[in-house]
């Protein structure tokens, strides 16, 4: 083929070159395509597992329910579902909140006295070493039966991850960064907020995306004992009934509404942190 | 005091009435740690006018960067004394006379190129500009930034992050420009381009540079005076002078003189 000499060739002028393209766009359009139904179909598959086994093995109702009549309990225990994820809910949202605003605060506290962080760390750590079931009985003996204790434990739980991650977040400034605020002077209090705080972002979220499940692990743990609201009592009442249908109803909305938390969390952490985190520049 | 440094320092205080721009007497720079103890710096002395442009060539651990940092007061000298415009280099930095560039371009990722440039006058205390400095809109231009004001550092080149950084180091018109191998990560081309265009903003701003490079071409093409290196420990070898005529083009570095103070300058780095 005697083509003219033109140095770069467009898919225009070569049909090898367009056929070579449309080839590329249609396999990027079917990977699309897949990564949006595969997860539908996993699912679909875990029911469908579920339907045949319970349905093949006759499995009595008090041991594994259908989900058939998972599904219908979801429907028709509706409204007791949502009064008793209500509570869950606010204690979890709550102990989220303080237990996250805590570690932050004493993060920016060890970072800024180092002998703080020597003295109380390894009691923090030696907290953190005891189980969620063990601490929940002492605070319920310390609080009483109300929100306060549930609120507690789901405090406490989000309290240790954001505490490392925050510390390591305001802690690992570039040190090019750090001898620039030197020498423009910056104080502590211009380095924390222009920089230290900035840095610690994505650290943060992180932490705070993990916080977002295991705060709900915790109200839900704290629920059973001490209370008769809540979905970790409605847990426990299911148990004891030998209801699976609504044992397992409790345990999806349970799980719908950590989703939806971290979803949330997520959610935030693309709207606050718009630059490309951990770059070298 | 040596003598050849003391006359210089009296020669630049009678010339202009001026201080030097940086004045270094003896000085000696330990860092101890449990293992080693290294001597970074040993008895370097140095009289630097106001307005020159010094480069400082050396192999690796020579203490170029260590020299700088003393200079920009990042480092205290463990013996001898540091003068920055006849002031101590803690008050230079204070007053602000001192700008540093570093060898990565150290921009805060989560503020846009105008934002970084801004940032000297949001720290350190009451950082009105000056009212003859320009403002962050013009330190971008004068970088041959306009129209990435808004841009962030991951939507940027090295080469454009690097201008950044050297436009927020101009911010509040510092007297002194510190440079530690700025360009020492961009390729070839973008060098070339960023050496001319420094000696440009060089002419026009008239600051005193301490350039800190690893390439003698880059320290024949841009200084007034090579101040050779040697290490372990780190001291001064020989400072060269470079003659060649203002304003300098990179043809400037295929001319015959050219090469030759080039080879001039690779035997002595040879012997360091």
């Amino acid at each position: 083929m005697a083509q003219p000499a033109a140095i770069i060739a467009t898919p225009a002028d070569d049909p090898a070159l367009a056929a070579a393209e449309a080839r590329y766009f249609a396999a990027k359009r079917a990977r699309a395509w897949r990564r949006r139904t595969m997860p539908a179909v996993g699912i679909l598959a875990l029911l469908g597992t579920w339907f045949a086994l319970v349905e093949f093995l006759k499995v009595k109702p008090f041991i594994a329910p259908s989900p058939q009549a998972v599904v219908e309990t979801l429907v028709a225990k509706f409204g007791t579902l949502m009064d008793n994820l209500l509570p869950t809910a606010i204690e979890a949202v709550a102990g989220f909140l303080i237990g996250n605003l805590a570690a932050i605060l004493v993060a920016t506290w060890f970072v800024h006295k180092k002998a703080a962080e020597e003295a109380f760390f390894p009691i923090v750590v030696l907290f953190n070493t005891i189980p969620v079931v063990a601490k929940a009985p002492i605070l319920v003996l310390l609080m009483g039966y109300g929100l306060e204790p549930k609120i507690a434990i789901a405090a406490l739980i989000c309290f240790f991850p954001t505490l490392v991650n925050m510390v390591r977040g305001l802690e690992s400034v570039n040190p090019q960064t750090m001898e620039l605020m030197h020498v423009l002077s910056a104080n502590k209090r211009e380095i924390f907020f222009k920089v230290r705080l900035y840095n610690s972002l994505p650290y943060l979220f992180s932490a705070l995306k993990i916080a977002s499940s295991t705060a709900v692990i915790g109200a839900i743990v704290g629920e059973w004992i001490g209370t008769n609201v809540g979905i970790g009592a409605l847990i426990v009442q299911a148990t004891y009934a030998f209801d699976s249908a609504l044992l397992y109803a409790t345990v999806i909305v349970g799980s719908a509404f950590s989703v939806t938390f971290f979803l949330v969390i997520t959610l935030a952490e693309r709207l606050v942190i718009k630059w490309q985190p951990n770059m070298a520049v | 005091m040596p003598a050849g440094a003391a006359t210089a320092f009296a020669a630049a205080a009678r010339s202009d009435f001026a201080p030097p721009a940086v004045y270094c007497d003896k000085v000696t720079v330990r860092f101890v740690t449990d293992r080693l103890s290294v001597t970074a710096l040993k008895d370097v002395s140095l009289t630097l006018a106001q307005g020159s442009f010094l480069t400082l060539v050396g192999p690796s651990g020579c203490g170029k960067s260590t020299l700088l940092r003393v200079i920009a007061d990042l480092i205290k000298p463990t013996t001898g004394r540091v003068g920055v415009l006849g002031r101590s280099a803690e008050q230079a930095r204070r007053e602000r006379a001192i700008g540093f560039v570093f060898q990565d371009a150290a921009l805060l990722p989560w503020r846009s190129a105008l934002q970084n440039v801004e940032l000297p006058h949001e720290v350190g205390g009451r950082r009105e500009r000056p009212r003859h400095a320009r403002s962050p809109r013009e330190l971008l231009e004068l970088v041959g930034l306009s129209g990435w004001e808004n841009a962030y550092p991951h939507e940027l080149s090295g080469g454009m992050r690097q201008r950044v950084s050297i436009a927020r180091a101009l911010a509040g018109d510092p007297k002194i420009l510190l440079m530690d191998e700025p360009f020492g990560a961009l390729d070839e081309i973008t060098r070339d381009r960023l050496n001319e265009e420094l000696l440009r903003i060089w002419e026009k701003t008239k600051t005193t540079i301490l350039f800190v490079t690893h390439s003698i071409y880059e320290a024949a093409f841009l200084s007034q005076q090579v101040l050779m290196l040697a290490s372990k420990p780190g001291r001064v070898r020989e400072l060269v002078p470079v003659d060649f005529p203002l304003p300098r083009r990179l043809p400037l570095r295929d001319t015959e003189e050219f090469v030759k103070l080039a080879a001039r300058l690779r035997g002595i780095l040879e012997t360091c």
